[in-house]
């Protein structure tokens, strides 16, 4: 995952602890849990906030994805590593959700802060982000899954495949489809 | 006819592998337009922050997950109770079952016959018995059948005989008071 806090660690140090926690988690102790989700909420939150575009679903999403993992936990056999496990989760769970709220609204404040060049910048910055992620909630869903994974999560193109169940290839396509599909998208928005 | 380059390997080429697809892309427009359309879609999308929540926010989070595990490890046994009650009580049935039907099943104890003890089986030894010489009187076939040898006396001899033959004697002296209260 492209966490912060669990990029710090190498990888197979990170998947040994991983395995240690989830050993400790089947064996009853529910802080082991605490110690994953301290370490995995922000990169499924993210997940979340990129499907839905809007920070309660993402949040309630986010909580639904580890109270999932958490019920799951003594069915995990370690035959992928914890992370790509969690994602999956992550992604159905996504996928199941049906968004209670609509993304994030562009209303500008009444009162800008500042009316330097480099505060409009940023607010320009800032509406054109929002209306990539939400032109990014409207891909198709497996389109969408593989742009947000391997794009926003830095994801292999195996991982992806990993986590999708699908192939390499499968999911180079979808990558491939969805990033022209976001361009028109966006250019037809823009009326070019 | 010319055959374009997949979309997946227009991926690889995007990436900076596939050295061949890359000179056919250089030299086929449309392959080309394609790829840089999805190149530009790679921009915008990976340009495009998302507000960060506020770093109190993932505290918040991990106590709010934390909780409802709490409530849902609280729930847990209740839960099992409630799954395992079903075929506990079940199996508590069926042993209960089990205990209380095998007996009846393997031994069928049929009722001890009723062993109704003669009126005679009272009467004194047979030395003492004035009675025996009047049976042997009465019933002389049934007195002979008798083991006289091991008797000792009306009441030894009477308990030995069998069910019919307690019957037969019963019918014979019936008889014989009877031809006594005539004569």
């Amino acid at each position: 995952m492209a966490d912060e806090s669990a990029a710090e660690l190498a990888p197979s140090r990170r998947h040994e602890d991983d395995r240690d926690a989830v050993a400790a988690c089947q064996g009853g102790e529910r802080e082991a849990f605490d110690r994953l989700v301290e370490k995995y909420q922000r990169d499924v939150y993210r997940l979340c906030y990129r499907y839905v575009s809007n920070h309660q679903d993402a949040n309630d999403m986010a909580q639904e994805v580890f109270l999932k993992a958490y019920r799951a936990l003594d069915r995990f056999r370690g035959d992928s590593t914890f992370s790509t496990w969690l994602y999956r989760i992550a992604v159905n769970t996504c996928l199941n959700f049906r968004a209670a709220r609509r993304p994030e609204s562009a209303e500008l404040p009444e009162t800008l802060p500042d009316k330097s060049q480099g505060a409009l910048e940023q607010l320009e910055q800032d509406e054109r982000s929002r209306q990539v992620r939400e032109a990014v909630t409207r891909l198709p869903d497996k389109q969408r899954a593989t742009l947000i994974l391997k794009v926003y999560h830095d994801l292999t193109h195996e991982e992806v495949a990993g986590i999708l169940g699908s192939s390499v290839g499968t999911v180079k396509a979808n990558l491939f489809h969805a990033l022209g599909n976001l361009r028109k998208m966006l250019a037809t928005e823009a009326g070019e | 006819m010319v055959s374009h380059v997949p979309d997946e390997r227009l991926v690889d080429v995007m990436e900076g592998r596939g050295a061949a697809d890359r000179a056919h892309v250089e030299g086929c427009p449309q392959c080309r337009a394609r790829l840089a359309e999805a190149q530009a879609g790679l921009e915008l999308a990976s340009g495009a922050g998302m507000p960060e929540p506020l770093p109190l926010y993932w505290e918040s989070l991990r106590r709010q997950v934390s909780r409802r595990l709490d409530e849902e490890t609280a729930r847990r046994p209740a839960f099992w109770r409630r799954v395992w009650l079903g075929p506990a009580l079940a199996a508590a049935a069926v042993l209960v079952g089990i205990v209380t039907y095998l007996p009846t099943a393997t031994h069928h104890p049929t009722p001890a016959p009723e062993r109704h003890l003669p009126a005679w089986s009272a009467l004194p030894p047979a030395d003492e018995d004035e009675g025996l010489d009047f049976l042997r009187a009465v019933a002389p076939v049934v007195a002979d059948a008798a083991p006289a040898v091991v008797c000792s006396g009306v009441a030894e001899c009477v308990a030995d005989l069998s069910e019919d033959e307690s019957q037969a004697l019963t019918e014979q002296l019936r008889e014989a008071m009877d031809e006594g209260k005539k004569l």
